[in-house]
């Protein structure tokens, strides 16, 4: 599904942000790229979306070798996945409906399959009765399930999302992380840098840690640990760590 | 693009125009003040170009006098070098004999009592050279003064005096189109800066939603075609009640020049505001956004 090839990126500042990283994430899986500050998490996240360039390596989705596409076609690469920042971008002068409808329109969607589609997207994130309201009205929380109705509206094979709770309080966070766990479960592979270490423990989904450009543990378990090994964890079936305790997923209806 | 599609980028560009209301007027206030700007520019040259047109007074020209000691057959042939001089559309070659003639019936007491040959070393033989833009008088003028066998040159009193105005007004007029236009494209070009740099974000938000760069391009092209249809549309009815006006106030002050009628320039005027305005519309706010699309 989603491949780095030996990706590096040194940025023009001589910044080597992302230093000879490989990894392979399957279709359907949900993963958290984790590490501290400047690591180069967000490095990783803009170079699936060809935002930015790695400077060597090849990183491979459904497949195709996006660093060799050209700049005309990244249209099209983008509407094969749905990206979710952290601070929401979404466009002010429309509303909620509009705004999650635009990702429809920009590939020339039936209207009927856009007056169908909207709907159903923005009740799954819980948000039909605010489809006339503008961003501006909407609290953090809300405006993000917007962000994120619009992601997966076109039913992208993948979802990535850079610090998607970075602006929220924790409740919010959990709320929009089990919203990001829902959608992983409805098939869609799913790819969240995160600091919020806490949810990252407790969700127990296939964590990649990143330490100055490199993987330093890739876990399918329930946390990383700060070990500050220099080994790289090549495989990522390791299942030493889990301890698994059951999230209740459905406690966000009950309104956690 | 699918019929659905252009319809929805019509509906957007209505929507953007509405919702962001104050960038709508800002933008409309330039593009009517550009507009007016241009409309005053141009009426201000065709006013000018009529007034030369109007000072081409068939009657008015240059008279070349030939040095006495040149003989006839040479003085004939000086003809062929005052017609190649850039401007002069006739000359007309008039003998010593001819001039003496004109001498007496002019002037009959001046020349009693003078033999024709005596006269002949009086009167010189002349060119008459006729021209069509007033203000190539100078020119001509001075490449007469090259022509060794020319003497002297005289110039129509009113015609040069004509030419002189003439040439002021079309200084003044150019400077002052120069100006109009530089300042309106200078003031369209900011404002559509102003207004994209405005909206970078939202163009950003569209790049990483996959939306292609036409795509983007749309809306705003299509509101700033609306924008300069409206503001010609302003413009046009402004010039139709001032332009008048203008006319009426001046022709009180006896300046003896007639103005162009405005029914006569209205579809013209209209037109060349309409191609500047949708041009201006178009790419401009194009070109103003490249550097946002490009991410
Ligand atoms: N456009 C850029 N030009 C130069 N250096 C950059 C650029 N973007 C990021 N960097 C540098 O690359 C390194 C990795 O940055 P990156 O944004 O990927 O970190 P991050 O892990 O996302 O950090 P954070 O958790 O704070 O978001 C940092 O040292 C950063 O200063
Ligand atoms: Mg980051």
């Amino acid at each position: 599904m989603i491949e780095f090839r030996n990706i590096t990126k040194v940025y023009s500042t001589g910044i080597a942000a992302v230093n000879k990283v490989s990894l392979f994430i399957e279709k359907g899986e949900f993963v958290f790229i984790v590490g501290s500050s400047g690591c180069g998490k967000s490095t990783l996240m803009k170079m699936m979306m060809k935002e930015v360039e790695p400077s060597s390596g090849h990183i491979f989705i459904n497949g195709i070798d996006i660093t060799r596409i050209s700049k005309r076609r990244i249209p099209n690469l983008r509407r094969s996945m749905g990206i979710v920042f952290q601070d929401f971008r979404l466009l002010f002068d429309k509303t909620v409906y509009e705004n999650v409808a635009y990702a429809m329109r920009v590939i020339e969607a039936d209207p009927k399959l856009i007056k169908k589609q909207v709907p159903n997207v923005l009740s799954l994130v819980g948000l039909l009765d605010k489809a006339d309201f503008y961003p501006d009205q909407l609290s953090g929380g809300e405006q993000q399930r917007v962000a994120i109705a619009r992601a997966i509206v076109n039913n992208p094979a993948v979802l990535i999302a850079d610090e998607p709770t970075g602006n929220l309080d924790p409740d919010t966070a959990w709320e929009i992380m089990s919203l990001l766990s829902d959608i992983n479960r409805r098939g869609t592979t799913v790819v969240v840098a995160t600091h919020a270490k806490d949810i990252v423990d407790k969700m127990q989904k296939r964590v990649i840690a990143v330490k100055n450009g490199s993987v330093y543990s890739d876990k399918e378990s329930s946390g990383y640990v700060e070990d500050h090994g220099t080994g790289i964890v090549e495989n990522p079936k390791d299942y030493s760590h889990l301890t698994k305790h059951n999230f209740p997923w459905s406690r966000r209806k009950a309104g956690v | 693009m699918s019929l659905n599609t252009i319809g929805y980028l019509f509906k957007d560009s209505f929507h953007g125009m509405k919702k962001d209301f104050k960038n709508t007027l800002i933008s409309l206030g330039t593009m009517f003040a550009t507009m007016l700007l241009i409309a005053v520019a141009y009426l201000v040259y065709m006013n000018e170009n009529k007034l030369i047109n109007d000072t081409k007074d068939r009657s008015s020209n240059i008279v070349a006098y030939v040095n006495i000691d040149v003989t006839d057959e040479q003085a004939k042939q000086i003809g062929y070098k005052i017609e190649e001089i850039r401007g002069v559309t006739s000359n007309t070659y008039r003998d010593k004999d001819y001039a003496i003639e004109l001498a007496k019936s002019m002037n009959p007491i001046m020349v009693e009592g003078f033999s024709d040959e005596i006269l002949k070393t009086i009167y010189p033989a002349y060119y008459v050279i006729t021209f069509d833009d007033v203000t190539m008088i100078d020119v001509i003028t001075h490449e007469l003064g090259k022509i060794t066998e020319i003497e002297d040159v005289s110039v129509n009193q009113y015609a040069a005096a004509k030419a002189r105005d003439a040439e002021i007004y079309k200084a003044v007029a150019i400077v002052a189109v120069i100006y109009i236009i530089e300042f309106s494209v200078f003031l369209m070009m900011n404002t559509t800066k102003l207004m994209m740099y405005s909206k970078r974000k939202e163009i950003s938000i569209m790049k990483y939603v996959g939306a292609k760069n036409n795509f983007i391009r749309a809306p705003f092209a299509i509101q700033g075609v609306l924008t300069a249809i409206v503001s010609v549309g302003l413009t046009m009815l402004v010039i139709n009640v001032a332009y008048p006006a203008f006319i009426r106030s001046m022709t009180t002050l006896e300046s003896g020049f007639s103005f162009i009628a405005f029914g006569s320039l209205f579809k013209e005027l209209a037109l060349l505001l309409v191609v500047i305005g949708v041009l201006i519309g178009i790419v401009g706010s194009s070109a103003s956004m490249k550097k946002y699309l490009d991410v």
